[in-house]
């Protein structure tokens, strides 16, 4: 009998290409984004309202993962920013196998910003690196307070969590309050801003903040 | 989470070593789960049970280590058990997000016989 010790993480397949991924969008000087969030939470209307300030600041890029349609890719499209539509066909979560593939389709070279809006999810997504810098999860007020203690892996991995629809919250049982509260309790790193697509509250915010932290990635890797 | 994935990527593992190291016939897996990971352990088995009659690894035992979550704090220089909500230091009371413990998804070890073994005395090697 033989016995081999390994310690080989079961997803390192998706690790390794999630690593060069994040090296290659180091030496372009390219921040990654990867947007996460329910399905309905808001991740492609967020990403509608800010892309034309996002545009302001440097070149940017999107992936849209979805199950099926390019329904997604087709908003993004109307913004003027080059878009690739991923569809997993009943797949979950992205991999970093298909943003490798993806980026073949855009000018990765002339990038400073990459967002990859991942398929609407609280649950696969989180164990699956996409060599991302940061990690912005989209919470609408609709969802209820429970969800960050229901879903706390993916809250707990998050760097910006962005609440949104507040322009619902006189007509809905949602404590903001709460929601911060148990949010920094997961993870005391987060940064969290409170949106709404609706009325533009916090957009202005929310630009700001990915821009710099687009130009903090264009510094760091000049 | 993806329990079914997960097997199939590790049997894909398992085969890649089984090939390297001469194995022929794998007798027992032993897989390291953080908790943090949320993968059903009941729902890795029926994966597992599902998958492996058609590979070298078929009528093998699985083994599952359930990995507690730990944290490290940088203070006090040691380790100490969290949950999600709770990582605090029992020793300072400060808080500490460096999570060292709980978020593995492993393949710890593999055993099996030998191509052409005439004897069972146990060897080891180390990857």
């Amino acid at each position: 009998m033989k016995q081999i010790l390994l310690k080989k993480n079961v997803l390192n397949n998706n690790n390794e290409i999630a690593e060069k991924l994040n090296n290659s969008f180091n030496e372009q000087g390219t921040l990654a984004i990867n947007l996460l969030g329910s399905p309905g939470a808001g991740k492609t209307s967020v990403l509608e309202k800010i892309i034309a300030g996002l545009k302001e600041s440097g070149s940017l890029a999107v992936i849209e993962g979805d199950l099926y349609t390019a329904k997604d890719a087709e908003r993004i499209e109307a913004q003027q920013v080059p878009v690739v539509q991923v569809n997993t066909g009943g797949g979950c979560h992205l991999d970093a196998k298909m943003i490798d593939n993806a980026l073949e389709h855009l000018d990765r070279e002339a990038l400073d910003l990459l967002v990859v809006e991942n398929v609407g999810n609280l649950v696969c997504p989180a164990s699956y690196n996409l060599g991302e810098h940061l990690r912005v999860t989209i919470l609408s007020v609709t969802e209820g307070n429970d969800k960050p203690m229901k879903y706390p892996a993916m809250f707990q991995k998050s760097d910006l969590i962005v609440i949104n629809k507040i322009d619902l919250l006189p007509y809905i049982d949602f404590s903001v309050e709460e929601a911060r509260k148990d949010l920094l309790s997961l993870n005391d790193k987060l940064d969290v801003i409170e949106v709404s697509c609706t009325t533009g509250e916090g957009l202005d915010h929310l630009t700001q903040y990915l821009t710099n932290a687009m130009k903090k990635q264009g510094e760091l890797c000049a | 989470m993806h329990e079914l994935s997960i097997v199939s990527q590790m049997l894909a593992i398992v085969e890649e070593n089984c090939r390297e190291h001469a194995i022929r016939q794998v007798k027992r897996l032993v897989m390291a789960i953080g908790e943090f990971t949320c993968v059903e352990k009941e729902a890795l088995r029926f994966a597992f049970d599902s998958l492996s009659p058609d590979s070298i690894a078929a009528g093998a035992e699985l083994v599952i280590r359930s990995v507690a979550p730990k944290a490290f704090c940088e203070g006090c220089q040691q380790e100490f058990s969290i949950t999600f909500t709770e990582k605090n230091c029992p020793t300072c009371g400060i808080r500490s997000q460096k999570i060292v413990a709980g978020e593995e998804l492993h393949l710890e070890s593999i055993e099996g016989e030998e191509e052409n073994e005439t004897d069972s005395s146990e060897k080891e090697c180390t990857e």
